[in-house]
């Protein structure tokens, strides 16, 4: 189902952006402290976050270690949760309560009589772990309430039970705010940067745990937690490390992949299981293939990470592919895989493909049902792998995706996109943004290699039109001049150091679940420079998570 | 989806499944209240808000588009005859059965939006102005992202009905789930809500608990219900707790968090409400059952609202629908995207001068097709209530129905002149059976492309506010020309 959606998505309505109301920026503007002494470090204030829907599952499942239970939530609608995401916490809980899996935690008989102290020492103990720190006393007489509340009630036939009444104390915990939001409090540090508190160690290790797994944080990190041992930013790094180099991070790292490439739903564009492509033209196209897409792009963005000393250049130009059987029939791979269950790694022609731009995943999603769409692609690169700005389109543009040729001439894709963006007001975002989706008109709308389209005039007759993807990049960014084809364009992009620090700020948003701030100016530029003398990602995300966004926090306003 | 199409939709549903969502009983800011009266009748509000607009020539600037550009400029929307005696357009064709017990109004402008909105009219300030008729704010996001600092007209009679006639949910919201740019419903400034888009999860919100009339409190039900009461207070507890120690930005999300707790124990609390004598309980729809398509949730939903009525369990009920492409009912002209929006857009190409003035047949079929099958929805429900006797009459008769959208002309986002239809004759307060046309300039001369309008959705809701005997001299912001409520409804 096309997910419903709030906002008008620019790849949506990409087909035209006429009259664009945004200006055309520089990168993100960025602070010019020289960064020489920690007191240089600044950290924004947050708000409070929910937990996402993912981690809400990874959280429950490892909690109550019930790995394989069933159990979804809704995608949250905005910061602010709304009553049937609350009415869908409340389901969640049930679920996970229904396993018995808390009761583990009460160190008494739960089918027997009624224990006040056993409630206690269960409220202590589950609570740790839900709450990822030791509950404050407060905090243990509230739920201790619940409890006694609960065994209480009156002309109730037969009465409550003393399990029934740990059930509600756990239903009560697993939706209550201290699970259900990040919540961090930091401690006073009289050597933090002016303004900033420190956060503490359970802080810390949540974060860890949070931004690498997306779930609670191990035993290992609670006890190093509980002996001090995350006090300093070397030691955040080794854990973050060990970590990093823990399976559980591969499913951290392929997220960020889809992401990036844009592969999920958001607001007016669907996933890309979702898109309709037209089905004459590619009669092969099939669920299990666009599955196959999105897998291949996740595994070569992990083999990379991980297998390849995470090098930013190998994952903008490595011609290693992921495939299947029907994958490989789309890549012109022979020798390879013949089925649609088979996977294996083969080498694509580096004369048409090189690095993940090049892959069906990212050339299908950004495209039209019939024909490529260079401007979404363009406003892909522009945005996500320049971090550069980009205004809205006016609202009522028209979104109906172009198709080779104008009033009966026979013209490319890219042809027609000229004519149709050639307006002085269109140019102001068109001049820049669809020189960069030029280079990939070699790829058809399934990601397919071509060297001429095929299109129908308005009487009927078909006509056939060569592809040309040599341009000539603006001097708005880093990659300016000419450039041929695919592989030459994401060779300039493996090169860019534009390129290589807005996937730097892409990690510090993936790690810390915001968005990047002038505040995060000192920390932000460590990750960068980090990034540049390794080209290794995992340098980078380590960087990130020792900097002073994880070891400090600035209090809201009272 | 399609192993589902060829199921029956009786076999799909075994039951009725909805999407409840009760209204917390908050101050309104928005009408200006009074203490309620104790009339009974009419005694329901409804509102179907259709994502997208309908098949109109009006343009954002208050023009009309006559057909002969690059733009279509087709009207199925207006009665086919001008007059005032109704005689039903293209898209009302299947509320022929019920032509007595409609209004069809022309003529009427969202002001809020127009007055307010970048560019005229945009997607998100449409929508947050559509029910609200209020002022809005510009989100982060983008030019076309809004809110409304005001609720919304169904929350303001839900708020109001259910202090004047108490019942389970003060409202049950539903959702036929497709695109759309945001919603129009709002509990109170800047709390948008969704309806629940699941019929299996909405049947499960609204009738969990509800015995059939005649059977008596049930122990086992008694006794969850003092179990869910207790965690919940846990809950509430949880919250408070926690907001004693954070910041001033935390804690508006964390009182937020508390109302929907507090919401709930509402809930709760009203669910030992009597249910209304014939109260007959649906089948429980099938939850294994895709519903993800509207061609199955939209007629779901619609039998939860009719079901929810008759137990008497809500005094409103509202139904969001998304805008859907209608594939289902194979659809000549092919949308880009998949979805509504796409086909909206393709009028400003399909004229005649226009670069698919070839495809006008299949985009006009298109559109009429899938604006005909949502008007579908309306022919079910209207045909329920009116076989449901009440009083000397039919549930029907003691019925408001809203029909509307955010827009007149999606490709346009225009919110002029914007696509009312009333239905249900309000307890006899309004005179149905009637087409009204608020344009100034056709009272000269009924088919001009003229255009000229002091009519607003403001009036529209004060009307509304009044057949319910709540005497409200304006509703929503500044921007209608003029106070009060239409003329000639009732």
């Amino acid at each position: 189902m096309l997910r419903t959606t709030r906002t008008l998505g620019v790849a949506l309505v990409a087909s035209a952006l006429c009259g664009c109301l945004g200006e055309i920026s520089a990168p993100r503007p960025v602070r010019s402290d020289t960064c020489s002494s920690p007191s240089d470090f600044d950290v924004p204030t947050q708000a409070l976050r929910r937990m996402t829907p993912e981690e809400y599952v990874a959280t429950g499942r490892d909690l109550l270690e019930q790995p394989e239970l069933p159990l979804t939530l809704p995608e949250p609608s905005g910061p602010i949760i709304t009553e049937q995401e609350t009415i869908a916490l409340a389901a969640a809980a049930e679920r996970l309560v229904g396993t018995g899996g808390h009761l583990r935690h009460a160190p008494c008989a739960v089918d027997g009589a009624h224990d006040p102290a056993c409630a206690t020492a269960f409220i202590r103990a589950f609570g740790k772990s839900a709450f990822r720190r030791p509950l404050h006393p407060e905090e243990v007489q509230w739920l201790e309430g619940v409890y006694t509340r609960t065994r209480n009630l009156p002309d109730l036939s037969p009465p409550i039970s003393f399990r029934e009444s740990l059930d509600a104390v756990a239903l009560v915990v697993l939706q209550a705010p201290q699970y259900v939001y990040h919540v961090e409090e930091g401690a006073e540090d009289a050597t933090a940067p002016e303004g900033l508190r420190r956060t503490t160690g359970f802080e810390r290790a949540a974060r860890l745990s949070y931004s690498l797994w997306g779930t609670l944080p191990d035993a290992e990190l609670i006890v190093a937690a509980e002996n001090g041992m995350l006090e300093t930013a070397e030691q955040v790094r080794a854990q973050a490390r060990r970590l990093l180099e823990d399976p559980r991070a591969e499913l951290t790292v392929r997220r960020f992949a889809s992401r990036w490439l844009g592969l999920n739903a958001t607001t007016g564009t669907p996933s890309l299981d979702q898109l309709t492509k037209d089905g004459d033209k590619f009669p092969f196209d099939s669920p299990g293939l666009r599955r196959a897409m999105r897998e291949e792009s996740e595994a070569l963005y992990q083999r990379v990470f991980f297998q390849e000393q995470g090098s930013f250049q190998s994952l903008m130009t490595t011609t290693q592919a992921y495939v299947n059987g029907p994958l490989a029939e789309l890549y012109g791979v022979s020798g390879g895989p013949s089925s649609a269950e088979e996977f294996a790694w083969v080498q694509l022609d580096p004369a048409q493909r090189a690095g993940l731009f090049t892959r069906a995943a990212f050339l299908a999603q950004h495209s039209g049902r019939e024909y490529q769409s260079p401007i979404r692609r363009g406003v892909h690169v522009f945005r996500e792998v320049l971090c550069q700005n980009l205004g809205p389109p006016p609202p009522d543009v028209n979104n109906v995706p172009f198709v080779p040729g104008q009033d009966g001439v026979p013209l490319s894709t890219r042809q027609t996109t000229e004519v149709k963006t050639q307006g002085t007001d269109c140019q102001s975002c068109h001049a820049q943004v669809n020189p960069l989706g030029y280079p990939f008109e070699n790829y058809d709308a399934m990601g397919g290699w071509q060297t001429a389209e095929t299109g129908i005039s308005p009487d009927g007759s078909p006509f056939t039109v060569a592809v040309d993807s040599t341009v000539t990049l603006p001097t708005s960014s880093d990659l300016a001049g000419p450039v041929q084809g695919p592989v030459a364009m994401v060779t300039r992009l493996a090169q860019s150091e534009q390129a290589r620090n807005c996937m730097a700020e892409h990690w510090f948003e993936h790690v810390n679940q915001r968005k990047v701030t002038r505040a995060d100016h000192c920390s932000l530029s460590a990750a960068k420079t980090r990034f540049a003398e390794t080209d290794d990602m995992r340098e980078l995300v380590l960087e990130v998570l020792a900097s002073a966004s994880t070891l400090y926090l600035r209090p809201q306003a009272q | 989806m399609t192993q589902s199409r060829n199921l029956s939709r009786r076999l799909l549903l075994r039951g009725l499944g909805g999407l409840a969502v009760g209204l917390p009983l908050l101050q309104f800011n928005s009408g200006k209240a009074f203490a309620a009266g104790t009339p009974r009748v009419p005694k329901r509000f409804v509102v179907f808000f259709e994502h997208g607009g309908t098949i109109s020539p009006s343009d954002r600037w208050g023009s009309r588009y006559d057909g002969t550009g690059q733009e279509s400029g087709d009207d199925a929307w207006k009665p086919a005859d001008p007059g005032e005696a109704l005689v039903l357009g293209p898209i009302h064709q299947p509320l022929i059965d019920h032509l007595d017990s409609l209004l069809v109004l022309r003529g009427i402008d969202n002001k809020a939006c127009l007055e307010q909105a970048p560019y005229n009219g945009s997607h998100g300030w449409a929508n947050v102005t559509a029910l609200t008729a209020g002022r809005a704010s510009a989100l982060e996001g983008g030019h076309d992202q809004a809110t409304s600092e005001s609720p919304s007209i169904d929350a303001v009679l839900a708020t109001r009905l259910a202090e004047r006639n108490p019942v389970r949910f003060a409202a049950v919201n539903l959702e036929a789930s497709a695109h759309n740019y945001g919603t129009p419903f709002f509990r109170a400034a800047r709390q948008p809500f969704d309806g629940e888009s699941n019929p299996s999860t909405a049947f499960e919100n609204i009738f969990a608990g509800v015995s059939a009339t005649g059977s008596g409190p049930d122990p086992v039900v008694l006794r969850a219900r003092a179990l869910k009461k207790s965690i919940l207070d846990g809950t509430d507890e949880g919250l408070s707790l926690l907001k004693t120690r954070i910041g001033a930005q935390d804690r508006l999300t964390v009182e937020a968090h508390l109302e929907h707790i507090r919401t709930l124990e509402r809930r709760l609390a009203a669910a030992a409400t009597p249910v209304s004598a014939g109260c007959i309980l649906p089948n429980q729809p099938d939850p294994e059952f895709n519903f993800n398509s509207t061609e199955f949730s939209g007629p779901a939903h619609v039998d939860l609202m009719i079901a929810a009525l008759r137990c008497g369990l809500t005094n409103v009920v509202t139904l969001n629908i998304g805008d859907m492409e209608t594939g289902w009912l194979n659809p000549p002209y092919q949308a880009g995207y998949g979805i509504g929006h796409s086909l909206h857009h393709a009028a400003g190409d399909v004229g005649p001068q226009g670069i698919e003035a070839h495809l006008y047949n299949d985009w006009y079929k298109s559109m009429l097709d899938n604006r005909v099958w949502r008007m579908g929805l309306l022919k079910q429900f209207m045909d329920a209530l009116a076989v449901t006797p009440e009083d000397d009459g039919s549930m029907l008769d003691n019925t408001v129905i809203l029909w509307t959208s955010e827009f007149s002309r999606g490709v346009d986002h225009s919110s002029a002149d914007v696509p009312i239809l009333l239905a249900g004759k309000a307890g006899h307060r309004f005179r149905t059976g009637r087409h009204l046309n608020y344009n100034l300039k056709a009272a000269a001369n009924p088919d001009t492309l003229d255009y000229e309008t002091k009519a607003s959705t403001h009036n529209l809701f004060t009307s509304i506010l009044n057949v319910f005997d709540y005497p409200d001299t304006h509703f929503g912001s500044e921007h209608a020309p003029v106070q009060g409520p239409l003329a000639g409804l009732t």
